[in-house]
């Protein structure tokens, strides 16, 4: 048992250096080089400096958090039915694990079969009404939010049913004796207790998003996303140097927005029953 | 747990050192549906039992990007890409001189004196068209470049992405030449440019050639062999010659600087400019560079150009990436086409 113990650490331990920590350390590396190959901060002016960048990165970071707060709010019935062992839960809960399967190029792609010139919808569209205003879709803010959504409501939906799951039935139904209805109900009792979970699942989506490059490089257009412009200036423009310091600025505000997020909405307090009361 | 770890070790050892089915040769930049790459590693596989590795950084500046960031230890041998990016790549020294057998028969203005780059088969950069999907919507075909910039096309072409794709960049450079602009001044090509995506057009980053078959992009602006090839295998596309004129996107290939497998380089670079090679590019609708190779049944199959305009390839190579910058800021962020080529020094005097 203990020599298992040891391979698999140090097996764990060699993927983490190997995958992301020397990685990791070659990209900081490359974006404190100058183009004499001194040590700079130059590369960080620049890209700061820039007001495409920055516009770009705020573009982005707004346009995250929008779909991720939207896909957690969304992604509640779901998360429920699933985690209530609800009517076609399993079916539902594997729906939401294929999800995983999908590169972001794939719901790209998915987003242009769907409401492209020439995708299912507008063809519909134009057998039904003769009409063309759903052609292109997929190459709008609507359609880069849908293909969004697409990923993110099915892992919120997975880490609510998780922690619906674990919550008690008992309050929900109390709440119920007590008089109270549906939103009533919702809002007063259930909202509050997963307010946790409802965070992570925020949080975590916002992440995935603000990583997310496959849907940007396909269709978006009047959105510019953070990811698909450091790819530009990695392989259109070969500049080594910007695309480092925009993939480390990256992270920093990813992280530092993700733990603000954490931070603000606070730390629930869990809902205790009253049970010293008489 | 003495077994385990015996069992562990070999399987890792055997996932590391693996079975090795069919010889691959690492080339990048060999899209299948491009110039019939497919065709053309199947011929070679079919010769020689090795196999170059297709669809591995598709698009020229995504293999230049690749080979520099693997300057300290390559790993592919060679690559294909237009020849301005192949004069790019000479100048970040990633590529190494290779005397190919048949230097001598490629035209003087596709290839490097110094044998760091030569052309295997040039193309048109043409108008594609989708003529059921133009049909259906009752459209005449496009018969000019300004044709483009008609609000009853508004939406409905595709030209892939400059600073992606080597066809689109030296789309970018000659739209300039073929509009009546100077090398100096790029205000003529860079405006249509412009006013390409504010009537609703798209540059893209993926080979257009599929999407016009689709009729997801019923005009394309693409090398004519893609159409062509598209059109022998049924679908219902054409190509368009516009009146203005057109260019060729100049494509060639290189040899790696410290390719690990050298011979067999030089072997293939060697066999794609030969008889069998330069037929299989010309059936495939392109101009192979030895066009004493084109089959006597293919000579009616290429587009009467009735205006070629020429590429100065060292003048494409020494302004394409500052050109790739000012389409950034002029086309694709919407900024002043005026500024952005006066921040590169050619907007004229």
């Amino acid at each position: 048992m203990r020599a298992f113990m040891i391979v698999t650490t140090i097996a764990l331990l060699g993927i983490f250096a190997l995958g992301l920590a020397y990685p990791l350390a070659t990209v900081i590396l490359v974006s404190l080089t100058g183009e004499s190959g001194a040590p700079t901060l130059d590369v960080y002016r620049r890209v700061f400096a820039s007001g495409y960048f920055m516009q770009a990165l705020a573009e982005t970071v707004m346009f995250c958090l929008v779909t991720s707060f939207i896909a957690t709010a969304w992604a509640l019935p779901l998360a429920w039915r699933i985690g209530r062992n609800g009517a076609g839960a399993h079916f539902l809960q594997t729906l939401s694990q294929i999800n995983f399967a999908f590169a972001g190029i794939i719901y790209g792609m998915l987003m242009i079969v769907l409401m492209g010139n020439a995708g299912v919808l507008a063809l519909l569209e134009a057998w039904l009404l003769g009409t063309e205003a759903t052609r292109g879709l997929a190459f709008t803010a609507f359609g880069l939010g849908v293909a969004y959504l697409s990923f993110q409501i099915p892992r919120s939906a997975l880490i609510l049913a998780e922690a619906i799951a674990k919550m008690d039935p008992g309050l929900p139904a109390a709440a119920r004796t007590l008089g109270g209805r549906g939103p009533a109900v919702t809002f007063l009792v259930v909202v509050p207790i997963l307010r946790p979970a409802l965070i992570e699942a925020a949080v975590f989506s916002f992440l995935l998003a603000m990583a997310s490059f496959g849907p940007a490089l396909l269709i978006a257009r009047s959105v510019t996303i953070f990811p698909a412009v450091i790819y530009r200036e990695f392989t259109g423009f070969l500049n080594f140097g910007n695309a480092a310091a925009m993939a480390i600025l990256l992270l920093i505000v990813a992280l530092a927005l993700a733990g603000v997020l954490r931070l603000l909405v606070g730390r629930a307090t869990p809902f205790h029953t009253q049970t010293d009361a008489t | 747990m003495k077994n385990f770890l015996t069992a562990t070790c070999t399987a890792l050892t055997l996932a590391i050192t693996g079975p090795v089915v069919a010889e691959e040769l690492t080339v990048y930049d060999l899209p299948s549906k491009y110039m019939n790459w497919a065709g053309l590693v199947e011929a070679y596989e079919a010769k020689t039992g090795i196999r170059p590795t297709l669809d591995l950084k598709n698009g020229s500046s995504t293999a230049l990007a690749a080979l520099k960031l693997e300057a300290a230890n390559p790993i592919a041998n060679a690559a294909f890409w237009s020849l301005d990016i192949a004069s790019e790549a000479k100048a970040s020294g990633v590529t190494a001189p290779l005397k190919v057998a048949r230097f001598d028969e490629i035209p003087a203005d596709l290839r490097d004196p110094e044998h760091y780059w030569w052309g295997v088969g040039t193309a048109n950069i043409v108008i594609g068209v989708n003529t059921d999907v133009l049909e259906r919507r009752g459209l005449p075909l496009p018969t000019s470049w300004a044709d483009l910039l008609d609000p009853k096309y508004k939406g409905l072409a595709c030209s892939m992405d400059p600073t992606w794709s080597g066809t689109a960049s030296v789309f970018m450079y000659s739209m300039n030449a073929i509009l009546g602009g100077t090398p100096d001044d790029f205000t003529t090509g860079f405006n249509f440019l412009k006013a390409f995506q504010d009537n609703g057009h798209s540059y893209r980053t993926e080979i257009v050639a599929p999407r016009l078959a689709q009729g997801e992009c019923p005009i394309t602006i693409d090398a004519e062999g893609n159409i062509l090839i598209e059109r022998a295998n049924g679908a219902p596309v054409d190509v368009v010659v516009p009146s203005e004129g057109v260019a060729a996107v100049p494509l060639g290939m290189g040899f790696a600087k410290g390719a690990p497998e050298p011979e067999k380089a030089a072997d293939f670079l060697n066999w794609v400019l030969s008889d069998e090679a330069q037929e299989i590019i010309a059936r495939s609708y392109f101009r192979p560079v030895i066009a004493s190779a084109i089959p006597a049944e293919m000579s009616d199959a290429f587009p009467e150009i009735a205006r070629q305009v020429p590429v100065d390839i060292p003048h494409a190579a020494a302004n394409v990436g500052n050109l790739k910058r000012a389409f950034t800021a002029a086309v694709l962020q919407g900024g002043d086409v005026k500024a952005a080529l006066s921040e590169i020094g050619l907007a004229g005097s």
